[in-house]
């Protein structure tokens, strides 16, 4: 696609290759592309380490000392690279590669869904205007500044147990994800609203979904990409967090949240850092890459998100 | 002034009303009922419509919802006689669970919640109107470079993150500061502060980061302004006129704020957590384990209404510093 | 119009006063610009968007950028703001030059009233208690024409009017006294009945208060209103210069007499109105020779000079102030286009 875009020196592929040349682009663009693909090849790189995930190594954990893997930090060795999960003495390299894989599935899927809710709300209430675009833009107004969290978290209580949890995580991240989404869709479609050619396919008798379609789409899919790149870190963030304060996934998911989440009670009880830390890294570069990539597509096609985070 | 407030004021309420309305219709006809949880295993059916009685939940979701505005406003009583319990006004429900009104377990917790987000908030703004003008006058310099590079870093970095790691090097390997627990202000207000400071600065380096990059930015926009240059042209010196320009980042700062109100709830629950003290989140999160719905939605529309009155001290504060905002 | 009182030593002497914008490629705004403006005088300085007017003003008040690099003199109360450390330079803006901005709602601070505006400055050049430094503001307010001054001293800005937001600036350049006021474009962005009765305060402060005007502007029609001596500038330089009478009377070079025609309401109302050909010359892309040869049209009556000689202000008929820079000698009429 990229080679076909760059032949016709649109306005996309000059912002594309902006972002190429930026540093921050490049290095986020090459901490996700790393983190990511770790997470795709987990069984493959847990394969090639010769370890499951699922496998509990009792006789890595020492039970005299509260269940704490023997060897140095965290039980770090040639055949347990990251050491082993206290207590349990699973494998933490094999659990942080499937972790990633979990958390990243789980915020791509999210991502996708609230950004197409968003973007469809953003765009009919740029297109339509009207009373349409007043109420909602003041619901979207609304939820902006709504304490997500709290609800995410009550949501928890009347979800039915018989829906596997990661799907329940996917539905309510992407419930609340999409509001920013609409609010600046809204605003760069009330802008393209206004000009002729839009004016020019509407009079000429264009299908409503057409107009969408082939005339406005196509002037949002720098913003599209931006919104993309800037709000999946945000999702990572949260649904690791949702996991962590343990109303996300099973404790038993191999997931960066849950994996976090647990490793608190050993960092008070003074167990060797390496359970909090390798989880903990794997979280921040595919926040940090993400955040670095959407920093530099932003600037690249200069869209002004709110107070320009 | 006086009319603008009372028009956001009447605002609020509407929102808290339509909120607790939602919340209601979603929580009360879904599938859990919190009658069959207390009534435990095995449940005689007899017991079960004794106790939907008392609590209410007999009814249907938009009765119960009316009766816990009702509530909000003048206070309820559940259930009669011998067993029945009072619920002062505001009333936010009741934890049958724990036999005691929500509003009365949430003020038990408010002073942590309370002294965590406060005092978080007052760092992150010392953190971000210190160091962003401060990068912005020496821009390209080495300040500005770590502003830069340490608000990238740290805006991605989630408070939980951050916390564990200021345990793990503060408490832990330097063992400086206490790492949990918390000391009530009236008890000991020393002990108060020292048990706090790691929750307030982790608080505020997130948020702070955050607000030194915008300031920065927002300070080179005003320090590019016509006004300023127009009171150089009276005779201020440089340095008062960064100062004029100090002062007007308040603004757009302080709208960020208002926005940013409901993320530091978000990371006050978060670092309640870390730092095990236990708080409304505190009181949330154990609400879900316990499946309490009185608990949980009380809660949730408590922290609601705190955002709302939040924004709404906010507004109050802008229509000071801006006046433009005034008539709005 | 009075004639020049040359004797008076002037209030702001520029004296070869040079401004390159740095960078990769160096932009010479402002090209060795020479001026004297007297006490109770009118100078006008005239020219299109990117003739270094402005940076001339900015300049001369010592508030250009830390990119600009400013050499020659710029001479305010014995003081050269070009060479003079900035704190010798803070004390003299606004006491002893002031200037007023085009566009006052952006030149006001929104977030104060107006009265603390105008008493910020005063207090800025003299020691007193902020009810006096009130009173200042209100009677300043009232000078310059703002009704109810005591109630309006507590409006911001955006309470006032296009107009009455000039005028308040106006009030915060004056009240010191300056004995300079450089009013750069100071009624472009008003209405055209608000214009006049700003142009009319101004003048009448000069007078009442003997301070030197600049007034920068491109619009021909208020210099003819309003000033007494013109400077007329092109692509950095002073083309012409002399008395209001002397340029509009003897025009003496081709760019003020085609920036006349170019200008409606002045001697002949159904006269039509002529564009200048050609793209302006600026320090950017200055042409050899004469800057405006390309677009002159008796560059071709004159010949190869235009295009290999740069031009020296030298005296022209009417006053012994008039100048011009251009190969047409001073025996010469400039022959009508």
């Amino acid at each position: 696609m990229t080679a076909a875009v760059a032949r016709a020196r649109s306005p996309l592929s000059l912002a594309l290759r902006r972002t190429a040349r930026s540093f921050g682009g490049r290095l986020g663009a090459a901490i996700l592309l790393l983190v990511l693909l770790a997470g795709l090849c987990a069984p493959l790189l847990a394969a090639l380490e010769g370890q499951d995930p699922h496998a509990f190594n009792g006789d890595l954990v020492d039970g005299n000392n509260g269940g704490n893997p023997f060897g140095s930090f965290g039980g770090v060795s040639g055949t347990h690279w990251f050491g082993v999960e206290p207590g349990t003495g699973r494998d933490l390299f094999a659990l942080v590669v499937y972790g990633i894989r979990t958390t990243v599935i789980i915020a791509i899927a999210a991502t996708v869904i609230s950004v197409i809710i968003g973007a469809t709300i953003g765009m009919a209430m740029g297109y339509l205007g009207g009373w349409f675009e007043a109420v909602l833009g003041r619901f979207v107004d609304f939820m902006f500044g709504f304490p997500t969290l709290l609800f995410l978290i009550a949501l928890q209580l009347i979800v039915p147990s018989s829906i596997p949890k990661p799907v329940v995580l996917t539905v309510v991240l992407a419930a609340f994800g999409w509001v920013s989404t609409a609010r600046l869709i809204h605003t760069q479609t009330r802008q393209l609203a206004a000009r002729e050619f839009i004016d020019a396919a509407r009079a000429s008798g264009t299908p409503l979904r057409r107009v969408f379609v082939s005339e406005l789409l196509p002037n949002l899919v720098g913003t599209l990409a931006v919104v993309v790149a800037l709000s999946f870190p945000a999702t990572v963030a949260v649904s690791a967090g949702l996991s962590f304060l343990g109303v996300g996934l099973d404790p038993s998911s191999p997931d960066l949240g849950v994996l976090i989440g647990q490793s608190i009670t050993w960092t008070y009880t003074g167990a060797d850092a390496g359970y909090l830390i390798f989880p903990s890294i794997a979280l921040l570069l595919i926040i940090l890459g993400a955040t670095l990539l959407g920093d530099a597509l932003r600037d690249a096609f200069d869209v002004r998100t709110e107070s320009g985070r | 002034m006086a009319w603008y407030l009372a028009r956001r004021l009447a605002a609020s309420v509407v929102v808290l009303l339509a909120i607790s309305f939602c919340v209601y219709l979603l929580f009360y006809s879904g599938p859990s009922d919190p009658a069959r949880v207390l009534c435990g295993k095995p449940c005689q059916p007899e017991r079960l419509s004794q106790i939907k009685q008392f609590m209410g939940t007999d009814k249907s979701a938009v009765v119960q919802w009316v009766d816990f505005v009702k509530g909000l406003f003048v206070g309820r009583t559940y259930g009669t006689g011998a067993e029945a319990a009072r619920c002062a006004a505001p009333c936010f429900g009741f934890s049958f669970d724990q036999r005691q009104s929500v509003t009365s377990l949430i003020w038990s917790r408010l002073p942590i919640t309370a002294s965590i987000a406060i005092g978080g908030a007052v760092v992150s703004l010392i953190v971000g109107m210190t160091l962003g003008p401060l990068a912005a006058r020496f821009r390209g310099g080495v300040l500005d470079g770590l502003v830069r590079g340490g608000s990238l870093l740290l805006v991605a970095m989630p408070a939980y993150l951050l916390g564990l790691l200021a345990i793990l090097v503060f408490g832990f390997q330097l063992n400086m500061v206490p790492v949990s627990g918390y000391v009530p202000l009236s008890e000991s207000p020393v002990d108060w502060a020292w048990h706090l400071i790691l929750p307030w600065c982790v608080l505020g380096l997130i948020n702070g980061a955050a607000y030194a990059r915008y300031a920065r930015n927002q300070m080179l926009d005003e320090l590019g302004s016509d006004y300023l240059l127009a009171e150089r042209a009276t005779g201020a010196s440089a340095r008062r006129v960064r100062r004029t320009a100090r002062r007007s980042v308040w603004v757009p700062v302080t709208t960020l704020f208002g926005i940013d109100l409901a993320l530091m709830l978000g990371g006050t629950i978060f670092t309640e957590k870390v730092f095990s003290m236990h708080g409304i989140g505190d009181l949330l999160l154990g609400g879900v384990s316990s499946h309490d719905l009185g608990i949980v939605v009380g809660t949730a529309l408590f922290g609601a209404a705190l955002i709302i009155v939040g924004n709404l001290i906010v507004d109050i504060v802008q229509g000071f510093i801006d006046p433009r905002v005034r008539r709005g | 119009m009075a004639e020049p009182r040359t004797s008076v030593e002037p209030a702001l002497r520029l004296r070869d006063l040079t401004v390159t914008f740095g960078g990769a490629h160096p932009v010479r705004a402002v090209d060795g610009v020479d001026l004297d403006v007297h006490p109770g005088r009118v100078l006008a300085i005239v020219g299109e968007s990117g003739s270094g007017k402005s940076a001339t003003a900015l300049a001369s008040i010592g508030l250009l950028p830390g990119s600009a690099e400013v050499t020659g003199s710029a001479t305010v109360a014995g003081v050269d703001l070009v060479t003079a450390a900035e704190s010798q330079r803070v004390p003299l803006r606004g006491s002893s030059i002031a200037m007023v901005f085009q566009d006052a709602l952006a030149a006001l601070n929104p977030y104060r009233t107006i009265g603390r505006q105008i008493s910020d400055a005063y207090r800025l050049h003299h020691r007193v208690d902020k009810t006096a430094a009130r009173k200042r503001a209100v009677e300043v307010l009232d000078r310059v024409g703002i009704r109810d001054p005591e109630r309006r001293v507590d409006d911001y800005p955006h309470e006032f009017s296009g107009g009455m937001r000039q005028r308040a600036m106006i009030a915060t350049a004056i009240v010191n006294n300056p004995t300079v006021l450089i009013a750069d474009e100071p009624t472009t962005a008003l209405d055209v009945t608000v214009q006049q009765q700003v142009l009319d305060l101004l003048t009448g402060l000069t007078d009442d208060l003997g301070m030197a005007l600049v007034l920068i502007t491109h619009d021909l029609g208020v210099v003819a209103e309003t000033a007494d001596d013109i400077a007329v500038m092109y692509a950095g330089r002073i083309v012409e210069t002399g008395t209001v009478l002397d340029v509009f009377d003897h025009t003496a070079h081709p760019y003020t007499r085609a920036l006349l025609q170019a200008t409606p309401n002045l001697d002949a109302p159904s006269r039509r109105l002529a564009a200048i050909p050609g793209v302006p010359a600026s320090g950017a892309n200055r042409p050899t020779g004469c800057a405006f040869h390309p677009r002159c049209p008796f560059a071709e009556q004159v010949g190869e000079a235009c295009q290999t000689v740069d031009p020296h202000l030298t005296p022209r008929p009417g006053s012994a102030l008039h100048r011009a820079a251009c190969h047409f000698t001073a025996e010469q009429e400039l022959p009508h286009v």
